[in-house]
């Protein structure tokens, strides 16, 4: 096991319940910390009755949900004042922004929800969807439906393998693989349909 | 190849990529329960065995899923600290200047000791 998952766990263990808050938080918001491995722990704590499995579901839900809406809108305020100050500039007024946002726009919903699955991925999303103006209640309702399946399947994994979780981390990560790959093949379907819309808005 | 025979071709290999991540998964579940990993935790709750203590833990959390007196632990280990029983056993380990590993014997013979004179006094 990696030194930053020991020192979580650790961190877990000592501050419970504010420590998967913050560890969710800060994995949804921008930092790349494996708060899967730690809710699946945490679930894990509480099958030995160390945590109440209901408190570690509802406390990683909200976790996840405030640092999704935090990056979000820092994004939607701040984001492309930072891309011109930091000289990415051009992208801004670049085809391909225009033609993600326009993507956005049409098609966030499996991006945002599937994204949930992936704590490297999320954040990005989150950041993205700020700056191109995702409409922020459906990205509201898409991410927390999201992070409702995301919680659910790695907490009551953890609960459900009890003090055997860290030798089955492998069964985790195969359910991750599942989901994505879904989400993936739903991406390269939607992403078909757009660009046929956009060949009929184009041709009209 | 065509634009088009190529996007077809992703989207078959994304969706046999999802075939093929739903039999591992699925066969996975199904030896885990064979193995009887996942438990029914009204039965039996999932305990700790001394061989699963690491370093990151708690003496807290060993107390509560050992069931240990409160001050079991810091008998055994001799600690004098105000943060006890908020310690891991890796900062005990650096506290006390010996490694992990002897840490852990220690704690793992401590809690077989207890374990043992707690199944003699059972009736």
């Amino acid at each position: 096991m990696d030194i930053i998952l020991s020192s979580l766990l650790s961190f877990l263990l000592l501050y419970k319940y504010v420590g998967l808050f913050a560890v969710s938080f800060l994995a949804a918001l921008l930092l790349p910390l494996p708060s899967s491995s730690t809710l699946a722990a945490a679930g894990a704590f509480s099958a030995q009755g160390y945590f109440s499995i209901e408190t570690v579901l509802l406390v990683a839900f909200f976790g996840n949900v405030t640092g999704d809406t935090a990056g979000y809108l820092l994004a939607r305020h701040y984001g492309i004042k930072t891309l011109r100050n930091i000289g990415f500039a051009k992208i801004i007024v670049s085809k391909n922004y225009e033609l993600c946002k326009d993507y956005l726009h049409h098609f966030s919903y499996s991006l945002i929800f599937f994204s949930r699955f992936l704590t490297a991925i999320g954040p990005l999303v989150n950041i993205l969807a700020g700056i191109t103006h995702t409409r922020y209640r459906i990205f509201c309702i898409v991410g927390i439906l999201g992070e409702i399946a995301y919680v659910l399947l790695y907490g009551l994994v953890g609960y459900f393998l009890g003090s055997e979780w860290e030798n089955n981390l492998s069964f985790l990560f195969e359910a991750t693989f599942v989901v994505i790959s879904l989400g993936l093949t739903l991406s390269a379907l939607q992403y078909r349909v757009f660009k046929r819309m956009k060949r009929g808005s184009q041709t009209v | 190849m065509p634009k088009k025979n190529s996007y077809i071709l992703l989207v078959v290999s994304l969706f046999f990529l999802f075939l093929f991540a739903s039999i591992l998964f699925v066969d996975n579940f199904i030896s885990l329960k064979e193995q009887k990993t996942f438990t029914n935790q009204k039965q039996k709750p999932h305990t700790l065995s001394v061989n699963q203590i690491k370093p990151w833990m708690t003496i807290s959390y060993l107390n509560r899923t050992f069931n240990l007196p409160p001050t079991y632990l810091q008998d055994a280990l001799k600690l004098d600290t105000l943060k006890y029983p908020r310690l891991t056993l890796t900062k005990i380990s650096s506290q006390q200047g010996k490694s992990t590993e002897e840490i852990i014997n220690i704690v793992r013979k401590s809690i077989e000791l207890y374990q043992t004179s707690q199944q003699q006094t059972a009736p």
